[in-house]
């Protein structure tokens, strides 16, 4: 899982059927310091999270199927499963 | 997932079982402003998305689960058109925002221009930062 930070959300009406109803954000990773660190993404939220949060992200594909209970069919494979209140970087 | 910009087509006439009928894209990725990513791809598209389309990808196995059938040997699929594009927590970085479409500022780079065309769009991608 990565610590990402929600930048902003993507509307799209032309999707495939399994992002349909489903909230897109797109998340900043962040270091242990809460700086940015490598290329932002697209994540499926599964927490409620908005922008600004820090968020805690799975991108493995088949945890994300079990979460989702869509099937085996689902080609979704990041998903905002937390908000991170605190982290404690020594 | 990641975000993209379709800039072409690519035709193959010999194709692995499963891939017959597929479309597939050349797709430049993009992060959330703009900026290039990473070299260009090709991509299976799921959505009949189009040349200048910003759109979004998903990699790995889970873009082969995106056809049907789905066990198939494709590393990146289309799965949706990107209509609006709002990063307000962006700019809380100290990152400058995107300005709008202006042609009197220099654009050097042709996928991301076709893209800012889009009229849908809300918040076009700018050109590299």
């Amino acid at each position: 899982m990565r610590l990402c930070r929600v930048l902003g959300n993507i509307t799209a009406s032309v999707k495939h059927p399994a992002y349909a109803g489903r909230t897109l954000l797109i998340v900043q990773p962040l270091d242990a310091a809460g700086a940015d660190l490598g290329d932002s993404f697209i994540a499926v939220d599964d927490a409620q999270a908005g922008p600004g949060d820090r968020v805690l992200v799975l991108t493995e594909g088949n945890g994300v199927r079990q979460i989702l209970k869509g099937g085996d069919q689902v080609p979704i494979r990041s998903l905002v499963v937390g908000i991170v209140d605190e982290v404690d970087a020594q | 997932m990641y975000l993209g910009v379709v800039t072409g087509t690519v035709v193959a006439a010999q194709k692995a079982a499963g891939l017959e009928g597929q479309k597939l894209l050349l797709v430049q990725p993009v992060d959330d402003t703009g900026r290039a990513t990473g070299d260009l791809q090709v991509a299976v598209d799921t959505v009949q998305a189009g040349v200048g389309d910003h759109v979004y990808l998903v990699g790995s196995r889970e873009a082969a689960l995106a056809l049907t059938p789905w066990f198939v040997p494709v590393d990146a699929a289309i799965v949706g058109v990107v209509d609006g594009l709002h990063a307000p927590a962006r700019a809380a970085d100290g990152a400058p925002e995107p300005v709008d479409d202006d042609p009197t500022v220099a654009n050097d780079s042709a996928p991301i221009a076709a893209a800012r065309k889009r009229p849908q769009a809300t918040r076009k991608p700018e050109p590299r930062r």
